[in-house]
C-alpha cells in the first residue's frame, strides 16, 4: 500500500438477482434501491472518483428499436433524477438471454449542494460489442445536489414495440480514492 | 478510502507474478495453464455472503488452420486440469492463423450464500474473454448466468482453464495473473 487513497467497495454488497423487468418506452430502474449505496455527501471533494459495474441478461423481440441505458443520479424511482450519462444504440432483434455489462467511472468536479459530476463509461453486450458513452455536455457538468440522499441509478428503456426484458444479476460500487 | 464509512478496502492477494510460462499445446480437454505457484489458496470459510473477488489473466495464443472454437472455464478446485467445480464458462469461434496474439480474461466471483444447509455455499461468477484477432465476448455469452454450489468447508484455488475444439496445434502461453479481494 502506498498511501491513504486505497480503494474500497461500498455497501450494500449484492447477493441476489433482481426481478425480471419488461421494458417500455420509459426509463425503468434496473436495481432495487436496497441494492444501491446511498451517496449523500459521498462526493465530498473535487476529484473523488467512483467506479461501478453491473451485469445482467436481456432478451429482445422482433422490433426492439433502440436500447437506451442511462445513469440517473436521484431517488432510483423510474425515470426520475439527473441523467448524467447515457448510451442509445440500435438493438438487434430476437436476442435471447444475452449477457449485458456496463462499467462507469464518475468523478466529482465540484462538491456540495450545487455540485457537478462527470461520468464516462461503456456497455458491453454479446452481439453488440462495446459501446462507449458520450463524453459531452450535458453529461460532463450536470449540477446536482451532492449532499442529499441519492443513488447512482442505472435505468433502461427501449424505443421499439415488443416485449423486451432485462434481468440484472450483480452490481458493485468501488470507491477509487 | 471512505473510512469510517467503510472498512471494505480492496487488496491484492499474493503470490505476485514475476515470470511468464512456456508455450503449451492446447488439446480438446481443459488444461490448467496457470501454475499453482502463481495463484492464492482460498482457505476454508474464506467466502461470506457478498464477498467479491476479481481475477485477471493475461496470456498469448496462436491459432492455426482449424482451431474451431476457444473455450474458457473458471474452475474452483485444486488447479488440476479438467478437475473441480466450474463457476462460469464461454466459447468463442476462433479465427484461424492468429500468430502470438495478446489475450486476456477478467472474472468476478461473488459469494451469494455461505451458510446454507450443512456446508453448502453459492458463488455467482461472470467475466469477459478477449482474444486478439478474434474479438471479445461475455462469460457466459448467453443463457447461463447462474450461481454454483460449493463446499464452504473446503479450501481451493480459483483459476481459468482452457481448451480448443479444433484439430490443429494451437498453443497458449501464460504470462500474468492477479487476484484482488474487492471487499
Amino acid at each position: 500500500m502506498e498511501g491513504p487513497w486505497v480503494s474500497n467497495l461500498l455497501e450494500p454488497f449484492n447477493t441476489t438477482s433482481q426481478s425480471l423487468i419488461t421494458l417500455t418506452g420509459t426509463a425503468q430502474a434496473l436495481y432495487a434501491t436496497s441494492q444501491l449505496p446511498n451517496l449523500a455527501n459521498y462526493f465530498n471533494y473535487a476529484g473523488k472518483l467512483l467506479h461501478f459495474r453491473g451485469v445482467g441478461q436481456t432478451t429482445s423481440g422482433a422490433t426492439p428499436g433502440n436500447f437506451a441505458l442511462s445513469i440517473l443520479y436521484g431517488s432510483n424511482a423510474n425515470n426520475v433524477g439527473s441523467n448524467i450519462v447515457s448510451i442509445v444504440v440500435a438493438w438487434p432483434a430476437s436476442q435471447v438471454n444475452t449477457t449485458f455489462m456496463f462499467d462507469y467511472w464518475c468523478r466529482c468536479r465540484v462538491p456540495g449542494a450545487s455540485g457537478t459530476l462527470s461520468c464516462q463509461g461503456f456497455m458491453f453486450m454479446q452481439g453488440f460489442g462495446i459501446i462507449q458513452s458520450f463524453f459531452s455536455n450535458p453529461s460532463v457538468f450536470t449540477p446536482v445536489d451532492l449532499t442529499a440522499t441519492a443513488y447512482m441509478s442505472p435505468q433502461l428503456f427501449r424505443s421499439g414495440s415488443t416485449a423486451e426484458t432485462v434481468q440484472m444479476h450483480d452490481i458493485f460500487f468501488e470507491s477509487i480514492n | 478510502m471512505d473510512y469510517p464509512r467503510s472498512n471494505f478496502y480492496c487488496d491484492s492477494k499474493p503470490p505476485f507474478r514475476d515470470r511468464s510460462g512456456s508455450s503449451t499445446a492446447m488439446t480438446t480437454a481443459l488444461v490448467a495453464y496457470v501454475p499453482t505457484s502463481d495463484i492464492p489458496l482460498f482457505p476454508p470459510n474464506y467466502f461470506w455472503a457478498g464477498k467479491l473477488v476479481y481475477i485477471k489473466h493475461i496470456f498469448q495464443t496462436s491459432s492455426f488452420a482449424t482451431p474451431t472454437a476457444f473455450f474458457v472455464n473458471l474452475i474452483f478446485g485444486n488447479n488440476v486440469s479438467n478437475t473441480g467445480t466450474g463457476l462460469c464458462s464461454a466459447g468463442i469461434t476462433w479465427t484461424a492463423n492468429q500468430s502470438t496474439v495478446q489475450c486476456s480474461c477478467d472474472f468476478w466471483i461473488r459469494c451469494r450464500t455461505a451458510n446454507g444447509p450443512g456446508t453448502i455455499g453459492t458463488l455467482f461468477s461472470y467475466g469477459v474473454v478477449w482474444l486478439g484477432g478474434t474479438g471479445l465476448i461475455p462469460i457466459p455469452a448467453t443463457g447461463g448466468l447462474s450461481a454454483v454450489s460449493f463446499d464452504t468447508s473446503v479450501g481451493g484455488y480459483i483459476a481459468p482453464q482452457y481448451y480448443r475444439s479444433g484439430s490443429t496445434a494451437e498453443v497458449l502461453t501464460h504470462h500474468d495473473i492477479f487476484t484482488r479481494a474487492m471487499n
